[in-house]
């Protein structure tokens, strides 16, 4: 009985230290897999703030390209027809409210930040391209066409070159020239996505890219159109169509991933301009009040009414003196409050032009430069 | 009595165990914590100087011009212009993507002058809020002339 | 008897090492020994490019940068500077200057509570516009800026802590 009694202790013994090995081995555990989430949570908000420093501080020179290390589970932007627009590293996301132009997903090697100043003729905003050497790019364009070779000469131009350190190429823009009568023999490479670029050419999908995915843009005189295409769809189908505002508004729909992004970022642009462009009218009303309204002689006259000597905060686009640079600011200001869809390109590119001659005349006539 | 013995030493080892568990894990948590705050305010810092360094590099602020161009710098009409546009509640929803919660004042320092309020947007409740203040010149385009100025930005979390 | 005194063994070395660990806890969480260390400073800097670029109505709207370089040119002797152009007001270039300079250090560093030290130590006749509220101790944040003018230079250097 004894014995028995011995044995069947030592049982419970062992079973007590078993359970209470596992309960302690499983608290720890469980107590490293949740450290481990919250430091990887942590981790993707320090990268997701990095990169909008890097964003942010890019957006304030224009005309440079410069790189980014792309985190390894991807850089991922996305634009929703409301303007919603974010990007995000895996849980983690962050809005922006920029004109940033980026395809869906970028992964792998390092991204090509490229930023470019939108003029009118003065600085309105800069524009930020993103891209990396995984994404193909096809120029597709036709020699013998004039518009066609003009553009494509003039898109090609202002493409920075490969950024590189110790010789070797970290990040490019990764694109390729195609004539049409090349386009029917051009191979499929291994890239992550493909994207063509017709330049007042009718589009056409390559023979071999028929079970590819690719997503392309057709741009002609005054719009661009959006395409895209699955494996299971031998042709580009039409998404989106936008009009196009100049050549960085082109190289926003090269870079943008569809329609949608595309669109947000040119309003938002052209906001900007109306801002910009009612903040140096009034300012040059504050210039001509500063310089007629006074007892000495001469004075500037920018085509502020008269009636600003009386009211220093009249508003100067009530009515303007007409051909005066306020009016073309006026214009120019109330142009671009349109949404794009309705937009008077043609008028907005000639007030763009007679701005700069008009301010290059005060300067002539000593007149401080309204930009 | 002997299993007693054995009972009561088994127990204090299990208690004195549990004690220096949750005096490890007490002492981790205050230290991740400290270190949270550290973190959060390095990034309010960062944030407030970033929102100077956009603010002054706005076409709707700087000095940029057909013949002078200057960095760190913002005009004194457009600064004028800008802040009673700003105090319209239409523009300042539309700046507030660019400002967010926050207060930007820029103040002549030499010569002295008043303040100038530019964007003001504060929220109902503000459990912080940290000041980030940055030298800079500000033109003055009838005169041609730089004055020494400072821009204030107080950001609120 | 062996048996209990084996246990005892064991909960000794247990406590042993748990007074080790907590030793060296202490020791590396309160060792902090002073250092001199020179982070840079951005808001240093910044501060000196405004300055030199700030412009002085009354000494002919030249920049405070030109009243440093035509300070540069005189001497420094029986505390007035010979040889330094005098603004509009009287006052010589380098006196202007340094009153520039005292004006916005005070309203900025230093009504912000910081402690500065503004030198321009590698140049003879510069060296007198130094100005400071206090000493900065061990760990202090610079900031510089270099002017050249023809075969004379001086560094301007501010020191914030």
């Amino acid at each position: 009985m004894a014995i028995n009694k011995k044995a069947v202790e030592m049982q419970f013994h062992w079973i007590f230290i078993i359970v209470a090995g596992a309960l302690i081995l499983a608290f720890f555990f469980s107590f490293a897999l949740k450290q481990r989430a919250v430091g990887q949570e942590r981790l993707q908000y320090t990268v997701l703030s990095q990169v909008d420093d890097i964003l942010a501080k890019s957006q304030i020179k224009g005309g440079t390209a410069q790189h980014i290390p792309t985190p390894s589970q991807g850089l991922a932007f996305s634009c929703t027809q409301g303007c919603d627009c974010a990007f995000q590293i895996d849980n983690a996301q962050r809005p922006f409210n920029q004109p940033i132009f980026s395809p869906e997903l970028l992964r792998g090697q390092d991204t090509f930040i490229w930023s470019a100043e939108w003029k009118q003729p003065y600085r309105v905003t800069n524009f930020l391209f993103l891209t990396n050497p995984d994404i193909k790019y096809y120029f597709v364009y036709d020699p013998q066409n004039s518009p066609s070779s003009t553009l494509h000469r003039e898109l090609t131009k202002n493409i920075p070159p490969p950024i590189t350190q110790n010789k070797e190429i970290v990040t490019q823009f990764n694109y390729q020239n195609v004539t049409v009568s090349e386009l029917s023999n051009l191979e499929v490479e291994d890239y992550s996505q493909h994207k063509f670029v017709f330049i007042n050419v009718p589009t056409t999908t390559p023979a071999k890219f028929d079970k590819t995915e690719a997503s392309a843009i057709n741009i002609d005189q005054s719009k661009i159109t959006f395409l895209s295409k699955t494996r299971r769809l031998s042709n580009f189908q039409e998404n989106d169509i936008q009009r196009h505002i100049g050549i960085t508004s082109i190289y926003a729909a090269i870079f943008a991933q569809d329609g949608a992004m595309y669109r947000c970022g040119i309003e938002h642009a052209l906001g900007k301009l109306s801002t910009t462009s009612k903040i140096l009218a009034q300012r040059a009303g504050q210039i001509q009040r500063e310089t007629l309204c006074t007892e000495t002689p001469g004075g500037c006259i920018l085509g502020a009414p008269i009636t600003i000597c009386q009211n220093p905060n009249l508003d100067v686009c009530q009515n303007p003196i007409q051909g005066s640079i306020i009016e073309s600011l006026c214009q120019q200001h109330t142009i671009a409050s349109a949404p794009l869809s309705q937009l008077d390109v043609n008028g907005l590119d000639l007030l763009k032009n007679r701005l700069d001659t008009e301010n290059r005349k005060l300067l002539q006539q000593s007149c401080p430069e309204v930009f | 009595m002997r299993g007693q013995i054995k009972m009561f030493e088994t127990i204090a080892v299990l208690i004195v165990f549990f004690i220096l568990l949750f005096a490890g894990i007490t002492f981790y948590f205050t230290s991740q914590t400290s270190a949270v705050q550290k973190e959060r305010t390095e990034a309010q810092n960062q944030y407030a100087y970033q929102l100077a360094l956009r603010a002054l590099n706005l076409p709707e602020l700087d000095c940029s011009f057909l013949v002078t161009q200057r960095d760190n710098c913002v005009d004194a009409f457009k600064l004028n212009v800008f802040s009673t546009l700003l105090s319209e509640q239409q523009t300042l929803e539309q700046y507030f993507p660019e400002f967010g919660y926050s207060t930007i004042k820029i103040t002549p320092i030499f010569p002295s002058g008043s303040t100038k309020i530019l964007y003001d947007n504060t929220p109902l409740e503000v459990n912080s809020n940290l000041t980030n203040k940055n030298p800079i010149l500000i033109y003055n385009p009838l005169l041609d002339t730089y004055s020494f100025g400072v821009i204030e930005v107080n950001v609120y979390a | 008897m062996r048996k209990a005194q084996t246990e005892i063994f064991g909960l000794v070395i247990i406590v042993i090492l748990l007074a080790l660990g907590l030793l060296f806890t202490v020791l590396v969480l309160t060792n902090q020994q002073p250092t001199i260390s020179t982070k840079e400073s951005i808001q240093a800097r910044t501060y000196l490019s405004t300055l030199l670029g700030t412009t002085v109505m009354e000494c002919s709207k030249q920049s405070v940068r030109q009243l440093l370089e035509n300070c540069m040119d005189s001497s420094y002797s029986g505390g007035q500077y010979v040889g330094a152009s005098s603004c509009l007001d009287g006052v010589s270039t380098c006196e202007k200057a340094k009153t520039i300079i005292t004006n916005t250090l005070t309203n900025t560093f230093g009504s912000w509570g910081y402690t500065y030290e503004f030198s321009i130590p590698d140049n003879d006749v510069l060296k007198t516009l130094n100005a400071s509220n206090g000493q900065c101790p061990s760990e202090r944040e610079r900031g510089s800026w270099k002017i050249v003018k023809t075969g004379r230079s001086a560094t301007l250097t501010l020191d914030l802590c």
